[in-house]
């Protein structure tokens, strides 16, 4: 994501929030339009399988609770990012403590594929999914957040809780891991 | 291999692969990798690593929304408002009613027989009390807002009962008034909008009606006005 892309996606979410905070609730519909498909996408590549409809509206709901704590510094889509993650922790701890419940294990992460998927799936792609699924946790979800989802290192830093630096260190050393695996 | 130690560049990549540059940085990227093999290579992982993108399902917008809280607004509805849900003292209702929460009063509300009977009852049980003024007023009324001392103390969606502080001024008695409005100054809404009484003068016309258009049903046949040829008998 450019800086005017940046500043463009923050002028419209801004705009959009303002006419919320004003009672026009057909601003909440186009928020959720255009950060739902992400959000859903970003708990994929964090290893959700299981309700994710509800983790996304979760997300929302939080988020929409809160929004007077939102600042304006950061952009809308990377506060969603990072409440969306802290929910998908707060379920991952809650599971471990209900020994019934399967738990999602790092390895699950980043494909959020069936295997009916799996089986039309590319080789390349199922050499690139494989390859995310070695990467430790911070890596992948950096990696991804960078790749797939066009995130500034600032913004990943945020959502991650980290620093800018290690985000950039942690995208190097995950490319270059997934550039060896992929060609092994 | 040798890895390439353009950083600006290496940073552009991943925007350049999801086609998202704008164009005069993408010549510059394009320029780069027309000489550069090892960010060609590394251009390649990252096109296969989005491409690996998961599909995620369709989102299912109208329930995330219903889900959302509504939003808090400042301005409070105004005076003139006709809606049902405005009090003239007392100040809880400072929001505006989204279309979910005057469908839901509206269920809420009790019929019309019910209605009554609780007005019925809550006056009954005021007077009995003792020492208090109570007054029913028709929701249309103003006179209510103007009256410090008042305070509400029941609201329906047509009538409110409230009740003055004691004590009462020397000399004053205890009152009980019903201030009614005519029906022609009554806005035209629900059946439940209307009194039992003024159902039952509704009903009444009806009734008498017969079916000739320029009779109003709820006002009655208009007064006839004394015309040329009308005869004005009586008179002394």
């Amino acid at each position: 994501m450019t800086e005017a892309d940046r500043t463009k996606d923050a002028a419209v979410d801004q705009q959009l929030l303002e006419r919320w905070h004003a009672g026009d609730e057909r601003a909440a519909t186009a928020i959720v339009e255009r950060h739902a498909t992400a959000l859903a996408r970003f708990a994929l590549s964090l290893g959700v399988r299981d309700d994710l409809d509800e983790l996304v509206q979760d997300t929302f709901v939080r988020a929409f609770a809160a929004l007077d704590s939102f600042r304006a510094d950061s952009l809308l889509r990377t506060w969603l990012f990072t409440i969306e993650r802290r929910l998908v922790l707060d379920r991952r701890r809650a599971a471990r403590r209900q020994p019934d419940i399967v738990e999602v294990m790092p390895e699950d992460a980043a494909t959020g594929f069936h295997a009916l998927d799996n089986m039309v799936a590319s080789e390349t792609e199922e050499r690139v999914r494989n390859a995310l699924t070695r990467l430790s946790p911070m890596q992948r979800d950096v990696f991804t957040l960078r790749v797939q989802e066009g995130r500034a290192y600032k913004d990943i830093a945020e959502i991650l809780g980290t620093t800018e630096g290690a985000a950039r260190v942690h995208y190097h050393n995950a490319l270059r891991a997934v550039k060896e695996w992929i060609h092994d | 291999m040798t890895e390439c130690s353009n950083v600006d560049v290496q940073d552009l990549l991943p925007e350049f692969a999801a086609g998202e540059l704008p164009a005069r940085e993408r010549e510059s990227v394009e320029m780069h990798l027309a000489s550069c093999a090892p960010c060609r290579d590394e251009l390649d992982v990252l096109v296969a690593v989005l491409n690996a993108r998961p599909l995620p399902p369709v989102m299912n917008v109208a329930a995330i929304v219903a889900a959302l809280p509504r939003p808090a607004v400042a301005s409070p509805v105004k005076a003139d408002t006709p809606a049902p849900f405005r009090v003239i003292a007392g100040g809880a209702n400072d929001r505006v009613p989204s279309m979910q929460q005057v469908a839901r009063a509206r269920r809420s509300q009790p019929s019309m027989f019910g209605s009554s009977l609780m007005r019925f009852a809550a006056v009954l049980t005021l007077v009995s009390a003792g020492g208090l003024s109570v007054i029913v007023a028709n929701r249309s009324s103003t006179a209510l807002s103007d009256t410090d001392a008042a305070s509400v103390v029941m609201a329906d969606s047509s009538y409110m009962v409230a009740v003055l502080p004691e004590p009462y001024a020397p000399g004053t008695t205890p009152v009980q008034a019903v201030v009614s409005v005519a029906p022609s100054v009554l806005p035209i809404q629900e059946l439940s909008d209307y009194s039992d009484a003024e159902l039952a003068l509704l009903l009444e016309r009806l009734d008498a009606w017969d079916g000739a258009p320029p009779v109003d049903p709820v006002n009655g046949p208009p007064t006839s006005s004394p015309s040329s040829d009308t005869v004005i008998q009586g008179g002394s």
